[in-house]
């Protein structure tokens, strides 16, 4: 082995790498199961939302409904896949499957086993992202062609929501402890997080809330990026989500060697 | 010495799981910890390991201080766990492979292993299957076959035949045994006295956190309990009558409630001078099952 592959080997990202690819294994011995899921539900959504429900509701900030509607679909898309991945799926291979415990006999560390989780479920929010995309451009739904980038933003999105998800699944004792994440934090984000409705009809109060959470700066990234409508706030936007994922990610890794290393 | 404790002390708020004990596992030898539940013996694995941090005293694992290069002890060693840790999101197949990847083995390297393995651990058949279609015997040979793929230097195993039937533990035994003689270091821990007798060289027995005995399984046979042990069985009503007649002369005893066990040095002989009827007494070999109830006792641990 050479230098510099032992170098490489011996980081957080490619110990992250090798259980990255134990999921998506795992994923694709099973991916029939939920592949139909995945392109049905964004399907179901666009239809009744934007088309459905749109079709009462004047146009947003000069477009239609449905062109409103979407990016937020986008992004809380890859909130949702990420967050049910790290959340959910982490704690049953930790404490139902004993897949961390094995994991802990090789090189692998706590930090490398956290990395490699969010690194999954980041692109389980990508996945689920593409095919909200895919839907959207069957649907003439898509305007610029800087909507490829939203496809990155979803991962990056992800990975932030899968970070803050570890904190939860390496602190939680059971695994009805995960729901509160949902009830608490998941969803009132969605509700006001800037998906189905503009922020600024909202009171001054719950704006200011809203932009401080992560799911908003995210929403008005992808929107940027799929109407084309460029802002300098995009760039703020994206360091807001990289903040909250490292941050996260660093608490998660503490969390986790804590759990595990006993 | 591949791996040496001095002092080592593990304790979890406030429990004592293992209190100072020492010890030093040589290069190609099968070293079995022996005891009870809850004596140290997975405490003790969980920190040779690297997966427990120690509360105290030092370990050296390959020439690796515990406390510093765990990544390099982790690699040198193969962990068969107690609970059954293979994954059941992946075949058979894919089990290995992903364990090889976790060591970072060329994946050429890999795929050739795994052939060999699942050969050698007659899986052959099972490559595609889903974990869930495995016999117990199957999984554990998996799980063995697993910790090997790397080609550690030392073998650890908790408890590695525990729930097996007797044909699935024969096989683990068997394939044991020849990885011993291809030389590879065995640490594991049992409470199985068959299978420490018949697998290790060396073995401790630890009770409470503590070291009771060190030694050949033959030695600390024939030190702690002689070379044949008998069983009289008695009614309540004799029982003191003969107890006090076997103290009499001398020999080591233990009252197992409805029957006597003698332990002896020498033959039969002074059990003959007693009047109890053939038909109760039942003679045999003394072995390790003996030594480990007369050191460790009869009360149930961990109720």
């Amino acid at each position: 082995m050479t230098p510099v592959l032992g170098a490489i080997q011996g980081t957080v990202l490619w110990g992250g790498f090798r259980v990255w690819q134990r999921n998506r294994d795992a994923f694709l011995r099973s991916w029939r199961g939920e592949v139909g899921g995945l392109a049905v539900e964004p399907f179901v959504m666009l239809v009744a939302l934007g088309f459905g429900l749109g079709s009462y509701v004047q146009d947003v900030d000069g477009v239609s409904y449905a062109r409103y509607l979407t990016p937020g679909i986008v992004a809380s898309y890859a909130m949702w896949h990420s967050t049910f991945d790290s959340t959910f799926g982490a704690y049953l291979r930790m404490e139902t499957h004993h897949v961390y415990e094995a994991m802990l006999f090789t090189p692998l560390a706590p930090e490398d086993i956290v990395m490699g989780e969010v690194l999954w479920s980041a692109t389980r929010g990508a996945l689920s992202s593409a095919f909200v995309l895919l839907v959207a451009a069957i649907f003439g739904l898509i305007e610029s062609p800087l909507a490829v980038l939203a496809l990155p933003a979803a991962f990056l999105i992800g990975l932030m929501f899968a970070a803050i998800a570890m904190i939860l699944t390496s602190t939680a004792t059971t695994i009805g402890a995960l729901t509160n994440f949902y009830t608490l934090f998941i969803l009132p984000m969605f509700w006001v997080g800037g998906v189905f409705f503009p922020l600024d009809r909202l009171p001054e109060v719950v704006q200011r809330a809203s932009w401080a959470l992560p799911l908003a700066p995210a929403v008005a990234l992808v929107r940027g990026l799929m109407t084309g409508d460029l802002t300098w706030w995009m760039l703020a936007w994206t360091g807001e989500l990289m903040a909250f994922g490292l941050v996260s990610l660093y608490a998660a890794c503490y969390f986790m060697r804590r759990r595990l290393i006993q | 010495m591949v791996i040496q404790a001095r002092n080592l002390t593990k304790r979890y708020r406030g429990l004592l799981a293992v209190n100072s004990i020492s010890f030093a596992i040589r290069q190609g030898e099968c070293f079995g910890f022996l005891g009870p539940n809850g004596a140290g013996k997975t405490s003790t694995i969980r920190m040779i390991t690297c997966t427990s941090p120690l509360s105290d005293g030092e370990l050296w694992v390959d020439g690796h201080d515990v406390r510093k290069n765990q990544k390099a002890i982790k690699s040198v060693l193969g962990v068969v766990s107690q609970a059954d840790s293979l994954d059941p999101g992946l075949n058979v197949t894919q089990n290995l492979l992903s364990y090889g990847r976790y060591f970072n083995l060329p994946s050429q390297v890999a795929r050739r292993r795994v052939g060999e393995a699942l050969d050698l651990f007659h899986l052959g058949d099972k490559a595609d299957q889903g974990i869930e279609k495995l016999s117990g015997g199957m999984r554990r040979r998996l799980l063995i076959a697993r910790a090997l793929l790397h080609h550690p230097r030392v073998l650890v195993l908790d408890e590695p035949t525990s729930g097996l039937d007797p044909q699935s533990r024969l096989l683990v035994w068997e394939k044991l045994s020849h990885l011993k003689d291809q030389g590879i270091t065995i640490l594991l821990t049992t409470h199985y006295m068959e299978e420490a007798s018949y697998l290790c060289d060396r073995l401790l027995v630890l009770d409470a956190g503590e070291i009771l005995v060190e030694g050949k399984p033959e030695d600390l046979v024939q030190q702690h309990v002689g070379s044949q042990v008998t069983e009289v069985r008695v009614s309540r009503e004799e029982k003191g009558r003969i107890m006090a007649s076997l103290a009499g002369v001398g020999v080591n005893l233990e009252d197992r409630g409805d029957s006597i066990v003698v332990y002896q040095k020498e033959g039969l002989g002074v059990l003959d001078d007693l009047d109890l009827g053939h038909n109760r007494l039942t003679s045999r070999p003394a072995n390790l099952e003996d030594v480990f109830l007369r050191l460790t006792g009869r009360g149930l641990r961990g109720e």
